[in-house]
Parts: structure tokens; C-alpha cells; sequence
């Protein structure tokens, strides 16, 4: 077994070093394509693979077909990585859950988003702990403020709830419009936050480029958002580092590291992948305008409420 | 005389370049418009197109009526933005309106923090970011977290779908950016006096830098199910100078919370 996997190592590296070599080829020799950015588990950094082993040289061309060279990442003219355009996350579940979950109360089971800790739980203070076990009651359903309608579900959910996105980037913006109609502007050139005062449900954002990666800092984010519809928690002493690693032409793989020392015992991050959709579109999701949820949900809500006040 | 005539040819040849160095410097500023008639210089893009970046804001009263009116309750006064003053509507129209003006406070679709439309979100008194790449121009509003996509990599409508917002395709022509901009659901007011357009409606925005500073915002309205003919507004957008970015006005949740729809979570809301 042990040498099964040696072996399969191998290839991947071999395949790997060759993909890169290949893909060299297109690309800028300052910029170093990544390889998938797939992670072998554990929380080193994405990506490091391709550049794994590079004295093998073009003889182990055996192990290419299994593993075909992924596709140039796109570059603009002034050389960075070109992330624009209509995506789709792979969520894995992750609205209804960061951690690995079962399917419950009508909402799809996931594997887990978790990368580090690598145990892939969160790592919650006990409050909060309780705090979401009474967000996961029926009435409190109403509480989540998107099912209010809240269009911005902030960050990072709003990259991993269902529904699709366009990325446009100019040399010193990178804005995402999101189809939950909200969006994110990422300045490339600014260097300080707003006032700590100003709080925001998508936060303000400050991005940089580290090699091929888009790496953005916000803050000021306002505290009031859910993580997904399971109710897990963030606090507006939430801050978020977000990376953008592309990995080939069409898919950009997003981690995002949140600190939020009021709800957790350290930092934790998770990774979703995100995939272009070349002829999509973004169209236009008016939730409030076609609500009946909301008031189903409120009336849930209120309902639990009068019961507690009957029962005192 | 020899030398003399040596030393003017000296002369001249200095001055030549230092003329010629002034010209040459010159090329990369920007320069201001010479004499009368001459064109304002404007930013472009690094393909040659006007450049539109930027956050912008209209300093007129459109949002509460594009034709001129009074004031009311939360209404300031509008001196107007359509071309001839009145928009040319046909009868029952014109009573719809007029219905509309009476329900405004309830019937409004702002007033329920829904999606103002093309063109009425252009004129809300919030600011708007725009980015531009040769294949988009999108814009991102403070006013509910609202955006629009203005495609212009020459890809049409799409076919059977209705929005809020329409579905926006755009071109340029010269230095001006036409957006067109159809499918709409029909719901959208123009203004918060209840002027309105329908389904059918065909809106062509145009966006057309005046100076670095201005630009020209015309919009041609053809509704033949509401007006008698097509009809015009134009209006000046603004450059905000001194804003780092656009922040966030989320109207349903400022409402929720101040009806107390949102119950403060002290553990995890920001405290003030």
C-alpha cells in the first residue's frame, strides 16, 4: 500500500513538473504558473505543488494523460493574472455549514470547508457554541438577515452562498458583483481603512498582489451577518484575509483566513474553488421584491414567542 | 560678421531645442483646451476610450420629480430634467401617473427599499462607482448595494426574461458610451413622483465625458404602450473628488432594524 502511494506520488510530481514546464511556455517567466491548488490536507499554502521537483525534465511524459495540463492562467496586459469574469463557487455545502455536516431540516449535507485547523472544526469559545445551538431552533430562522432579504450576506459567505458572480479587475480595482445584487470593490492602491466607526455588512476592502495571488484585507465589517444558514457565528471583531490564487484559465482557488478573537480561540480558513462559466451572464435575483419567506419565517418566529409569553 | 552669423545659428539652434523639449513634455500632460472651440481634454484608457472611472453623483433634484415640481413632505424641489418639461404621456397614462403621485408615500417601490430602475438609480442622491474594461462597464451604488452590468463586447439582450433593472447592452460611439437597455418587468418608477414607464419600455442611456470631471448624461425613453412619442431628459454627473469609496446605504436593512425586525445581538454587533 505503502508503495502504491510512493509510486502515485511520483506521478503526480512528474505529472505535475510537466504541466508546469508546459504551461511555462505561455506564460511570463516573472510570473510561475501555479500548479492545482488543491490541497494534500493540512494548512501549508496552496499551489506550492507546481513548483515541486523540477530537475525531472521532460522523459516522465508517461504520467501526463492521467493528469492533463490544466490551461494557462489568463494575464492582462500588464502582466498580472486576469480573474475577470462570471463564476460559480463550488460551496460544497458550506451555507449550510463550514464544518462537515449531515443534511438537516431540508438543507444539504457537506463536506466540510474547513482547511485549517486541519481537524476542520471551528474553533468556537463556548458561548458561541451555545449561541449557535439556539440559532439552529425553527424561529430563529427569521434572524439570518439574508432571510430578510439583507442582500449583502457578507464575507466571505457571499462567495460561497448559491449563486454566481462576476469579477471585473482594472489595473487598481478588482469589484465583484454579486447576483444577490451587492457587490465588493476591492482597491488595489489604497492604503488605509475607513474610520473605525464605519461598519459595513461587506466591510472595506484593501487588495495587493503577492506574486500570483490577489491577497485582500477587510475590515470594518458590522457584525451582524451569519456564516451560512446553520447560524455559525462572526462578531464585528472580525477581520478577513482573503486569497485569490488562479489556477488555470478557469477556476480560482479562495481561501479566506477570518480572525475574530470575540467568538473563536484563533484564527481559522477555509478553501472553496471557484469556476468560470465563459458564457454566463449575471442576472438579477430581487429578493425582496418576490419575498414570501421572509414573512413565513417571521411568523414562525413570532408564533415561538407567544408561546414563551403564554407559557411565563 | 562671420562669427556673428555663427553665433546666431548657435542661438537658434537652442532655442529650437528648448521648444522642442517644451513641445515634447507637453505630450504627456494633459493639455487645456486652446482657444475657443478646441476640445476639453479627457481621460481614456489605455485601448483610447473615454475613461469613465471614477465616483460620480448628480447634484440636481431628479430623484424626487423629473419633470419640475414643487416641494412635498421629504420631496425637495426639482426644477426638472426633461427635455421641453413635460413628458409626453397619453391619457390614461397621465392619470396613472397622477394616482401614483397621490399614493406615493405607500406605492412608491423605493418606499419598500425595492430596485429603482434604469434610469432612476443614475439620479438618486447617492454615489455610484464605475469601472470600465473593454468588455464591461459596471457601476456599484451606495444606494442598497446595487450594481448594473453594461455589456460591451457586442453580445445582445437576452430573450424572455424580465428585471427590476433591465438588461443593459452597450456600444460606443466616438467618445460617447450608448447603452441600451430593455426587458424590464414594468415595476420601476421614474422618480418619486410616480412617474413611470412600462414593460415595453426601450431606455438609451448616453455617457459622454463633457470634461474630466462631468460627464453628460442623456436618456431617450420610448414607451409606444405609455407615451405618445419618445422623449428626452439629460442631467450632468458629477465627479466626487474626495471620496476614497462608495460605502453602503442598505435600505431593507436600516428599515428592518429600525423597525426591530433585527434584534441587537449584543455579543457580536458592533456597539454603537
Amino acid at each position: 500500500m505503502k508503495r502504491l502511494l510512493a509510486s502515485l506520488f511520483a506521478a503526480a510530481v512528474v505529472a505535475i513538473t510537466v504541466s508546469t514546464l508546459l504551461i511555462a511556455q505561455g506564460a511570463p517567466p516573472a510570473a510561475p504558473a501555479q500548479g492545482d491548488g488543491g490541497r494534500a490536507g493540512g494548512a501549508g499554502r496552496a499551489g506550492g505543488g507546481g513548483r515541486a521537483g523540477g530537475g525531472g525534465g521532460r522523459a516522465g511524459g508517461a504520467a501526463a494523460p492521467e493528469a492533463p495540463p490544466a490551461a494557462p492562467v489568463r494575464r492582462l496586459p500588464d502582466g498580472k493574472p486576469d480573474l475577470s469574469g462570471f463564476y460559480n463557487a463550488e460551496g460544497r455545502g458550506a451555507n449550510y455549514g463550514l464544518e462537515q455536516h449531515a443534511a438537516w431540516s431540508g438543507m444539504p449535507g457537506g463536506q466540510g470547508v474547513v482547511i485549517d485547523p486541519p481537524d476542520g472544526k471551528l474553533p468556537m469559545q463556548d458561548w458561541a457554541r451555545k449561541v449557535l445551538a439556539l440559532r439552529q431552533r425553527p424561529e430563529y430562522g427569521y434572524d439570518d438577515p439574508t432571510a430578510q432579504c439583507t442582500q449583502a450576506a457578507g464575507v466571505p459567505r457571499s462567495f460561497y452562498v448559491p449563486s454566481p458572480f462576476h469579477i471585473l479587475q482594472t489595473p487598481d480595482h478588482v469589484a465583484v458583483l454579486f447576483e444577490r445584487m451587492s457587490w465588493r470593490v476591492i482597491p488595489l492602491n489604497r492604503k488605509t481603512h475607513v474610520p473605525d466607526t464605519i461598519r459595513m455588512w461587506h466591510g472595506d476592502s484593501i487588495g495587493r498582489w503577492e506574486g500570483d495571488t490577489l491577497v485582500v484585507e477587510t475590515k470594518n465589517l458590522n457584525g451582524k451577518t451569519w456564516l451560512n444558514e446553520a447560524g455559525e457565528i462572526v462578531s464585528h471583531a472580525e477581520t478577513v484575509v482573503e486569497r485569490f490564487i488562479p489556477v488555470n484559465a478557469d477556476r480560482i482557488r479562495y481561501e479566506a483566513t477570518v480572525t475574530d478573537p470575540l467568538v473563536y480561540t484563533r484564527p481559522w480558513t477555509i478553501g472553496v474553488n471557484f469556476n468560470r462559466q465563459a458564457d454566463g451572464e449575471l442576472l438579477e435575483v430581487a429578493c425582496l421584491e418576490d419575498d414570501e419567506d421572509a414573512k413565513h419565517l417571521k411568523d414562525i418566529k413570532d408564533a415561538a414567542r407567544a408561546a414563551e409569553k403564554k407559557g411565563n | 560678421m562671420l562669427t556673428w552669423s555663427l553665433k546666431s545659428v548657435r542661438l537658434v539652434l537652442v532655442m529650437a531645442v528648448i521648444l522642442g523639449a517644451g513641445a515634447l513634455l507637453r505630450v504627456g500632460e494633459p493639455a487645456a483646451a486652446q482657444g475657443p472651440g478646441a476640445k476639453p481634454q479627457i481621460p481614456r484608457t489605455a485601448d483610447g476610450k473615454p475613461n469613465l472611472q471614477g465616483i460620480w453623483q448628480v447634484r440636481n433634484r431628479a430623484a424626487s420629480s423629473i419633470e419640475p415640481l414643487l416641494a412635498r413632505y421629504r420631496m425637495p424641489p426639482s426644477s426638472g430634467v426633461v427635455e421641453g418639461g413635460a413628458i409626453p404621456y397619453q391619457e390614461w397614462a397621465l392619470k396613472k401617473r397622477d394616482e401614483n403621485y397621490a399614493n406615493r408615500y405607500k406605492a412608491d417601490p423605493l418606499a419598500s427599499c425595492y430596485m429603482p430602475g434604469i434610469p432612476r438609480i443614475m439620479y438618486l442622491e447617492h454615489p455610484f462607482q464605475i469601472f470600465q474594461t473593454p468588455q464591461h462597464v459596471a457601476m456599484t451604488f451606495e444606494f442598497n448595494l446595487a450594481h448594473r452590468l453594461i455589456y460591451t463586447n457586442g453580445s445582445k439582450h437576452v430573450d424572455g426574461i424580465e428585471f427590476w433593472m433591465g438588461d443593459a447592452r452597450g456600444r460606443w460611439e466616438g467618445d460617447t458610451l450608448v447603452s441600451e437597455v430593455t426587458n424590464f418587468n414594468g415595476k420601476a418608477w421614474l422618480d418619486m413622483a410616480g412617474n413611470f414607464y412600462s414593460e415595453n419600455a426601450k431606455v438609451t442611456e448616453r455617457f459622454t465625458l463633457a470634461d474630466a470631471d462631468t460627464i453628460r448624461y442623456e436618456v431617450t425613453v420610448e414607451d409606444p404602450k405609455v407615451f405618445t412619442r419618445a422623449w428626452k431628459m439629460s442631467m450632468p454627473l458629477y465627479r466626487h473628488k474626495d471620496m476614497d469609496r462608495v460605502l453602503e446605504y442598505h435600505c431593507k436593512a436600516e428599515e428592518s432594524e429600525a423597525n426591530g425586525n433585527f434584534e441587537r445581538v449584543p455579543q457580536t454587533w458592533f456597539p454603537k
